[in-house]
């Protein structure tokens, strides 16, 4: 569905400061997958995703969407980015309208639908997005930081997007906050079929929703696969100044002790299921 | 000796329309009654909205209990002519790495605190190198704080506390908006000054692996103590804590899922370690 | 990135121009600036120049960085040079349909020309070399005198300090907002002047709120950290004149003296 051709990106061309965020990266992403894509700060994770709904032009290399160039002269890319979403860090900082309902319908106004066809998708969308239906007249401001951020995702979400790109879209919230908007995510795909692609630098995150994980390290792709393949390279990731989930370090450690479990795990869910079988616990 | 009391203490937020009309009103703390240790490593957690942050800033003088008492080193908070010193004594610490950083370069804003307090010079100077020797940022003294990283930010932020001298550092939610590595960073800095320079530390935070290390958790919900102990007693209160929109370390976690299930696991399992050394000891 | 804008901001490195007294290179930045209006002979602009390479050499702050603020004046210096050029009477040198060059007008230009990049230059100079604390510390200490009428010196050389720490944060914000309401379909570019500015309010609304709560969380930070106003408060690098700063308003004087004399 989206497919990255040799990208490269790289900052302030041909003067000092020249800096290079990522260099020839290739993969392709299929419809209705759920990608976590890692990376600490200044790995290019963040640079990398704009390039996927054509808010930042590569150096080099192209991307292409169902099999058509973005880059190319005539692509609308207007029209892409309402196919390809994109929920941006703290996206509670570019709520602006009057009302919640208002503000989502901003996307779908700017597709070019009409009053009541944007008001529909926005409804569905703040339905969607779990905020209870009082708030939906009230002024986004009003909300707390948890009910924000759901408006703002409604505000992406109500464009319909096909594929939704998400930065960190759980952080600074209290971990009741975190579950609940990584369960929406989950859900978007399980319902939608939106292919999901998720910025973290939680392994422990990524961990339990991902069919596969993409992995950038000082600007190059380190791995893209799935989760268990990737958890499988520990020290790889530790000398990137990533940390394998907590449970996939446990069950090293407890092989290391001489109780055997699957080396791979990387939830609790897994763990809890091993060390039961390990100690033959019914 | 406690050094820092709070003695029934309530706040309030009140919202008014353009008429000055009350239209809601919050109860944020609530008969709160809570005392800290001098030199203690305390961490209150907490879900957003349990009144974690509105007591933080009672501590320093920030905001003044609507009823009942703050006393740091007992001296009362409503005091206004002793508050310069109780913000002396009981430092700050808060989330947004770039909203606390007033200065241009990095030893300037260091020295902003000193420098209100009307230090003499040379001390200033003495102060700032000291503290920015111990929150290991000497060798960006002369930066712009715009070029560091979130967690450089913060330690140049608990730098310019420590240049002030406090006895106690409050620590508002400091790790929230940073990335792994730089919240390992600022938590290995706050334990560190706790260690060696015996400052007591009020970490405030939502992330209960931050929690593990600590002499002491206090769980806050609707504006009061909900929960007190040491992070073993606290960790294995699963449910409550699940209740209060909290999560416990994955290790403590997932003991707590196998002894559910009936594996005869011990109690007060915080860290992978000690769940791998208890199940080996289970094994034999 | 915009974080990388360089414009006038502090080049550091150590030089005798750097270490001088922000008062010495505010008082040498404000004669200098005078004497490009006051001279009007070659000589002066000889002089003139010398002077201003000198410093620029002792700064140690690469060339190219001085004349990068040269920049944002290209065209302000194309319109006014060409202006001169054909707007002054005198002897032509050739005629571009209505518009007629002038030997004088040239002459003017020339003089014009240079005095705008000498301006400029020259104030990018004392940026570069002062830090910007440095600077309101500066221009607190040097109009500390009006504190006499009231006026709140302290506490305008404090807000010149915030702003300038603000702005490449908030500058930074405005792509970000920017790029986040782009990925929601709005569009900054096209249209009229009336859409245009109907667009800016997804962008304005955002700013306006994110730089409030920064300023009410950085108030809240100043006051935990004792501040209450300049009252009472001491520096860590209070401002003192050395032997250097005394010699360097000697050779200030001097070359005043000297661009009055050959002022024709």
């Amino acid at each position: 569905m989206i497919e990255a051709r040799n990208l490269t990106h790289i900052y302030n061309e041909g003067t000092a400061m020249e800096s290079c965020a990522f260099t020839d990266i290739s993969f392709t992403i299929n419809k209705g997958e759920f990608i976590g894509l890692i990376g600490h700060t200044g790995s290019g994770k963040s640079t990398l995703i704009q390039h996927l709904n054509g808010l930042m032009r590569p150096t080099a290399g192209t991307v292409y969407f169902e099999g058509e160039d973005i880059f190319a002269d005539k692509y609308d890319l207007r029209a892409l980015r309402g196919k390809v979403g994109m929920v941006f860090q703290y996206p509670e900082y570019q709520l602006f309208d009057e009302t919640v309902l208002l503000d989502v319908m901003f996307g779908p106004l700017n597709m070019g639908l009409s009053k009541d066809e944007a008001r529909e998708r926005a409804l569905s969308a703040l339905r969607l997005s779990g905020l209870s239906e009082d708030k939906f007249e009230s002024s986004p401001f009003e909300l707390s930081g948890g009910q924000k951020r759901r408006a703002a995702i409604a505000g992406v979400l109500s464009m319909e997007p096909e594929v939704l790109i998400l930065d960190e879209p759980a952080a600074g919230l209290d971990p009741g906050g975190r579950n609940e908007i990584l369960e929406l995510v989950a859900n978007l795909r399980k319902e939608r079929n939106i292919t999901i692609i998720l910025v973290s630098h939680s392994m422990d995150d990524v961990a339990k929703y991902a069919d596969r994980i993409m992995v950038l390290n000082k600007g190059r792709l380190a791995f893209f696969d799935e989760p268990r393949a990737v958890f499988s390279h520990v020290e790889e990731l530790e000398e990137m100044g990533l940390a394998a989930p907590q449970m996939t370090y446990l069950a090293q450690k407890l092989n290391k002790a001489g109780i055997s479990v699957d080396p791979a795990i990387s939830t609790v869910e897994e763990a809890k299921a091993e060390i039961l079988k390990a100690f033959n616990v019914k | 000796m406690n050094i820092i009391k709070a003695i029934k203490v309530c706040y309030d937020y009140v919202s008014r329309d353009e008429n000055d009309q009350v239209i809601s009103v919050t109860h944020a703390l609530s008969d709160l009654d809570l005392e800290i240790e001098k030199g203690s490593f305390v961490c209150i957690l907490g879900h957003n909205g349990s009144g974690k942050s509105t007591f933080a800033r009672l501590l320093n003088g920030l905001s003044i209990p609507l009823s009942g008492t703050v006393l740091v080193t007992d001296i009362d908070t409503k005091n206004e002519d002793t508050l310069l010193t109780v913000r002396e004594t009981a430092g700050m610490v808060f989330q947004n790495p770039d909203n606390q950083i007033i200065a241009n370069v990095v030893e300037e804003d260091v020295a902003f605190g000193p420098e209100n307090m009307g230090i003499p010079t040379e001390e200033i100077i003495e102060r700032v190198d000291t503290a920015l020797t111990t929150v290991s940022m000497q060798e960006f003294r002369d930066k712009s704080p715009n070029r560091l990283s979130g967690g450089q930010k913060q330690r140049v932020a608990i730098a310019g506390v420590m240049a002030m001298k406090p006895e106690c550092i409050i620590l508002d939610e400091p790790t929230a908006m940073l990335d792994p590595l730089g919240r390992e960073d600022v938590l290995f800095t706050a334990h560190e000054l706790n260690k060696n320079e015996g400052i007591t530390i009020v970490l405030i935070t939502h992330n209960m692996e931050e929690a593990v290390d600590a002499d002491r958790v206090i769980v806050m919900d609707h504006g009061t103590v909900a929960m007190d102990g040491t992070p073993k007693e606290i960790f294995s209160r699963v449910e409550e804590l699940r209740k209060l929109s909290l999560n416990v370390p994955e290790a403590a976690e997932l003991s707590y899922e196998l002894k559910k299930s009936g594996l005869p696991i011990r109690d007060g399992i915080l860290t992978l370690d000690e769940l791998v050394e208890a199940l080996t000891e289970l094994k034999k | 990135m915009l974080r990388d804008i360089t414009l006038g901001q502090y080049y550091p490195v150590d030089s005798v121009i750097h270490r001088l007294d922000p008062r010495t290179k505010l008082a040498g930045t404000f004669v200098f600036l005078v004497s490009l209006f006051v001279t009007k002979s070659i000589y002066g602009y000889v002089l003139a120049t010398v002077f201003l390479a000198a410093v620029i050499m002792m700064s140690r702050v690469p060339v190219k960085f001085i004349t990068k603020g040269l920049k944002a004046i290209v065209v302000l210096l194309i319109i006014s040079v060409s202006f001169n050029i054909f707007l002054t009477e005198g002897t032509p040198i050739f005629t571009l349909g209505p518009l007629k060059a002038t030997w004088e007008g040239l002459q003017t230009a020339g003089f014009m020309g240079i005095r705008l990049i000498y301006l400029v230059v020259g104030s990018s100079i004392l940026t570069l070399t002062t830090t910007p604390n440095q600077l309101t510390g500066g221009l607190e200490k040097s109009m500390g005198f009006l504190r006499k009428i009231k006026v709140p010196v302290h506490e305008i050389a404090m807000m010149m300090s915030i702003a300038l720490r603000f702005i490449p944060i908030l500058v930074e914000e405005t792509d970000k907002i920017m790029k986040a309401q782009t990925a929601r379909g709005a569009d900054f570019e096209t249209g009229g002047l009336v859409k245009k500015a109907k667009a800016m309010i997804p962008l304005l609304v955002p700013l306006f709120i994110s730089a409030f709560r920064r300023a009410s969380d950085l108030a809240m930070a100043m006051e935990a950290r004792c501040y209450h106003g300049g009252a009472g408060r001491t520096k860590m690098k209070p401002l003192k004149y050395h032997k250097r700063d005394f010699i360097a308003y000697v050779i200030l004087l001097l070359y005043l003296a000297a661009m009055i004399v050959i002022k024709k």
